[in-house]
């Protein structure tokens, strides 16, 4: 017997005076109340008979007393938690994941309206046919996971959660989902002596994990399953036929701006031949459509040609049914048979030059790319003292200052750049650096994008010392000579070098970057990363249920947001005119105004030739291998490589993996043990064996397996206890009536 | 007439009182002439015996017809009509001063009731409190001496707190004669009440006992833990009154009651129970009229 507390030490003290008390008060002397009689003659007579009865009198009140006392120690006991060893027959842990992507809205379900509700159907059944001993939970998951119910028995509860399940027009990810059922099916357990909510430290229970699915996700290779033995139920059919559109732009010509380009890709997942129309709508207007055909398996381009100078909302539509509804061609997912864009209009970003001078910032600033988006102001360093620039500057009107060789008194609020000088708080400098060798340059940065800086010739510069939190985009040898810090949310972009420098004969170079081929590049990044320019003429699509940031003019504080459904709310503007739009998983157009001013609009369109190739897979892959003994074949591609390199690139698990399996001698080629630096040739058959894994599946499969549990006896002595102040209750009502 | 008068009597109950007459089982020798017959034998002309001449008897007495028959002298004898002595003992304990209306103004209104009757009928009436005031009764005959018992009456005060014995041998030594005594009282006597009725029924009188209790006595109304006083001698009596105690307490009530009558039976006396919520005139005209207290 082993017992687990229910009470800190003073809650005892404090129940253990409960006790005392009853036992205090049935001592103390009861308190009666004095009442005049006549005579207590006849009164007298008749106590008299009862002290004949006195035992019996004194029994019938310590028997109450008794029972109070053996309620309040059976309360006290079942407090203890006593309880012993026990075994548990469970014959079932099930998780089971319901696919709620975009690929699942198919209607090639049968009888039922989708693959979603079949699967719920199958899971419906499933849990009906649920012991009580058995326990499940449920996950509905698309490209993220979400735990609609975590363990348990109760099968209603099951029934319900699955009932909250909604269908999503996300892309699938099983890995999330995988992650969360492992987690949840042998979540860490500790053991603490005197916690109330203890578990015991147990081993990880086996369970079985159920994907009801269409298969529509890639294999996942990098998820050990451990304990969890998988199985797939597909819905849907094998022979699913559908056509989708995978991708849709605009753009204008940027020669003749009125002229716009809508090109959209097109793609037959089925396994029959279609002939369809694709109709454009702009402005909810028709304005072209095109016949398409589609051999089975391919895709095909559909181009049109619009004339709009403005603005303009394009819908491209798949005429997969007439007027009527009817189908004219077989396709049961009609989510990507619509796609969405937008001509937008160029934002040009304002940007503000302070320099005395210097014609390579001011031609890279002019190139034919640069002036499209950028609008250009040029002011000496004078201006830095004007009533106006410290109005432009405190009210946010520029999207980027360029400071060339000087520096304000307080900072804008405004990105910035500065070359060859500080701003004036929170940077430092060291000393001055002859001539500067770039070691190391951060091309994963977009201000760095395309560049190629490391035959860039610098004379002089002083390393920087940023503030915390900043990047360094170029290092040299005597630290970092351009680096990205973070102001309240904007940034500055400081180079710890001039391009330029002032000299007796008037500007001399400093550095040949100006002659490079980078350079514009460079300054176009600047102008797209930190002034926020957007050229392209065509609205960004994203997928659905992505988080979407949008620049605007950082001067705005609110703008309004209007979803497809037609829903108008208002968004705050963050500093730096960045704007966050959540909640995007319903497909269309959603627009940025401001007072009827359009500001931005993006797109939300499926676009996943994954998710609209409906073709339902009999087989998915999920862990190692060998859980669905998959034997690899090496072709020419893998010719030559190490066993390792091989595996790695047959996509039969993680390096990580394939090196554990290698140490364990579980790899097999052509039925051989095989070593990892074992060369490979086209033909060659890869295996891996795990007869742990194989001996854990048969073991599995055994049926009902012993849980050990904790039997618990604290709800049978609450009952008792109940019982005998029930008792209590029925004898102190007799004794006053 | 006086305020207290009509609290114990109503003008409508006196009408009804004048037509009864008080019942004696018993032949008394009273002192002077009334309305009762005798168990002297007098000069009366209700023929009683017959016995020898002897020689001083007076000649006109003799049944001439029996010695026409006999031829032997004989005399007539006479029952000689008395009148009786009525007594009405109230017993005015502080035991008595309960209820609503108390025990002791419903036993002053019986024994007004049974008094007055006497009065009416020429009877020689004493009602008296047991105790001292007790020494005070005037003795009363005649129905112009009603006022004067109510008098008395309305002067009785609860808390004479004499036990039934020692009044009734108070009473007893003060008043030699016998006739009809009604005590109304309680029986409420931690001495008890046997010695004061054996008192009574060795001075040869009609006695009538009229057990009174008021209906608070007989079911009490309490519940609870009490520490119960009693009005007399302050005795305590704690109890927890619960259904089976209530039970208990009637039995016992019961039990006194039925030896009460049972003593009374046995010796000759009449025992009646009365409550205090019955009506004084039903209980006098019809209650004590069906137990032969009054005709």
């Amino acid at each position: 017997m082993s017992y687990l507390p229910a009470l800190q030490s003073w809650q005892w003290a404090v129940l253990g005076l409960v006790p005392i008390g009853i036992i205090l008060l049935y001592f103390l002397k009861l308190r009666r109340q004095p009442l005049t009689v006549p005579s207590t003659f006849l009164w007298s007579r008749t106590i008299e008979d009862l002290h004949v009865n006195s035992l019996l009198q004194r029994l019938r009140r310590s028997l109450l007393l008794l029972l109070q006392l053996l309620v309040v120690g059976l309360a006290a006991l079942a407090l203890l938690r006593p309880g012993w060893p026990s075994i548990d027959q469970q014959d079932e842990r099930l998780v089971m994941l319901l696919d709620t992507s975009a690929s699942m809205r198919a209607t090639d379900a049968g009888d039922d309206k989708s693959r979603f509700e079949a699967a719920r159907r199958l899971i419906r059944d499933r849990i009906d046919r649920m012991d009580d001993s058995d326990v499940a939970m449920l996950i509905a998951f698309n490209d993220r996971a979400e735990v609609l119910q975590s363990f348990t028995a109760d099968r209603n509860r099951l029934r319900e959660s699955l009932d909250r399940a909604q269908q999503s027009d996300r892309p699938t990810n099983l890995g999330d989902a995988l992650k969360a059922a492992a987690g949840l099916a042998n979540p860490n357990r500790t053991s603490e002596a005197g916690n109330a909510r203890d578990y015991q430290v147990a081993d990880a229970l086996p369970a079985e994990l159920l994907i009801y699915s269409d298969g529509g996700f890639p294999n996942v290779t990098d998820f050990d399953l451990g304990n969890l033995k998988a199985t797939y139920i597909p819905v849907g059919t094998e022979d699913a036929a559908n056509v989708a559109i995978v991708a849709f732009s605009a753009q204008r010509n940027p020669e003749s701006p009125e002229e716009v380009e809508a090109f959209a890709r097109i793609i037959n997942t089925g396994k029959q031949p279609q002939t369809l129309n694709a109709t454009l709508l702009m402005d909810g207007e028709f304005q072209d459509a095109i016949e398409v055909a589609l051999p089975p398996g391919e895709e095909a381009g559909a181009p049109f040609k619009l004339r709009n100078a403005n603005a303009a909302e394009l819908q491209l539509t798949l005429d997969v049914k007439d007027a009527r509804g009817k189908a004219l061609i077989p396709d049961e997912l009609e989510i990507d048979d619509v796609a969405y864009t937008a001509i937008v209009p160029l934002r040009t970003v304002s940007v503000l030059l302070v320099s005395t001078g210097n014609r390579p910032i001011e031609l890279a600033l002019n190139t034919a790319e640069a002036g499209k988006v950028c609008l250009l102001e040029t002011v000496p360093p004078s201006y830095l003292e004007s009533d106006q620039y410290k109005e432009r500057a405190s009210t946010g009107m520029d999207d980027l200052i360029i400071y060339d060789r000087s520096a304000p008194a307080q900072m804008p609020l405004s990105n910035t750049v500065f070359i060859g000088s500080l701003p004036p708080t929170d940077w430092k400098q060291g000393e001055l650096t002859s001539p500067v060798l770039l070691i190391d340059i951060d091309r994963t940065h977009p201000v760095m994008r395309f560049l190629e800086v490391y035959a860039l010739q610098i004379v002089e510069g002083r390393p920087l010392v940023p503030p915390a939190g900043s990047v360094d985009l170029l290092t040299a040898d005597s630290g970092p000579m351009m680096s990205l810090a973070p102001r309240e949310g904007y940034q500055d972009l400081v180079i710890g070098f001039e391009i330029l420098s002032d000299s007796d004969g008037g500007a001399v170079f400093n550095s040949d970057w100006p002659v490079q081929r980078s350079w514009p590049v460079f300054v176009l990044n600047i102008l797209r990363h930190l002034g926020g320019a957007v050229e392209t003429s065509s609205a960004e699509t994203f997928r659905p249920g992505e988080t979407v940031t949008m620049r605007v003019d950082n001067r705005l504080s609110t703008v309004q947001l209007k979803r497809p459904s037609g829903q108008v709310e208002t968004l705050q503007v963050q500093p730096g005119g960045n704007v966050v739009i959540s909640g995007t998983d319903q497909v269309g157009l959603y627009s940025l105004s401001k007072e009827k001013v359009a500001l931005g609009v993006f797109s939300v369109n499926l676009f996943d030739p994954q998710e609209s190739q409906l073709e339902r897979a009999a087989v998915r892959q999920i862990g190692p291998v060998e859980q669905f003994d998959t034997e690899y074949l090496v072709t020419e591609t893998q010719a030559g490589m190490t066993v390792a390199a091989a595996m790695l690139d047959l996509d039969a698990g993680t390096e990580p993996q394939i090196t554990a399996w290698l140490n364990k001698g579980v790899v097999r080629k052509n039925g051989s043990a095989a070593q990892a630096n074992t060369k490979v040739r086209t033909g060659d058959r890869l295996k891996v064996i795990d007869e742990a894994r194989e001996n854990a599946i048969l073991r599995a499969e055994d049926g009902a397996s012993d849980v050990a549990t904790r039997g618990e006896a604290w709800r049978w002595l609450l009952l008792v206890a109940i019982g005998f102040l029930g008792a209590e209750w029925l004898l102190y009502t007799r004794r006053l009536l | 007439m006086p305020a207290a008068a009509t609290e114990l009597l109503s003008p409508d109950l006196i009408a009804r009182l004048e037509r009864l007459e008080l019942v004696s089982r018993q032949m008394f020798r009273g002192r002077m002439k009334g309305e009762r017959r005798s168990s002297r034998k007098g000069q009366s002309v209700e023929f009683a015996d017959f016995r020898n001449y002897v020689a001083g008897d007076d000649l006109r007495q003799i049944d001439w017809n029996l010695y026409a028959r006999l031829d032997q002298l004989f005399l007539k004898l006479f029952l000689e009509e008395e009148d009786l002595h009525f007594y009405a003992l109230i017993d005015a304990s502080e035991s008595m001063n309960f209820g609503d209306p108390t025990k002791l103004h419903v036993a002053k209104q019986l024994a007004a009731c049974l008094g007055y009757v006497g009065l009416c009928r020429a009877d020689r009436v004493k009602v008296a409190a047991l105790g001292p005031t007790g020494n005070n009764a005037p003795v009363m005959r005649g129905k112009s001496n009603l006022w004067r018992m109510l008098q008395y009456l309305d002067s009785v005060q609860p808390g004479q707190n004499v036990s039934l014995y020692e009044g009734v041998k108070d009473f007893a030594l003060r008043n030699s004669g016998s006739g009809i005594a009604v005590l109304i009282t309680d029986l409420l006597d931690k001495a008890g009440y046997e010695q004061a009725l054996r008192m009574l029924i060795s001075r040869r009188m009609d006695v009538y006992v009229v057990h009174l209790l008021a209906p608070e006595e007989l079911e009490p109304p309490l519940q609870g833990d009490l520490r119960l006083v009693d009005s007399e001698d302050g005795d305590l009596a704690e109890v927890t009154i619960n259904r089976v105690l209530l039970e208990r307490y009637k039995k016992t009530v019961n039990a006194f009651v039925d030896t009460a009558k049972s003593f009374c039976s046995r010796r000759s006396i009449t025992y009646l129970l009365a409550r205090t919520d019955m009506p004084v005139d039903e209980m006098v005209t019809r209650y004590l009229r069906e137990r032969g207290v009054v005709r």
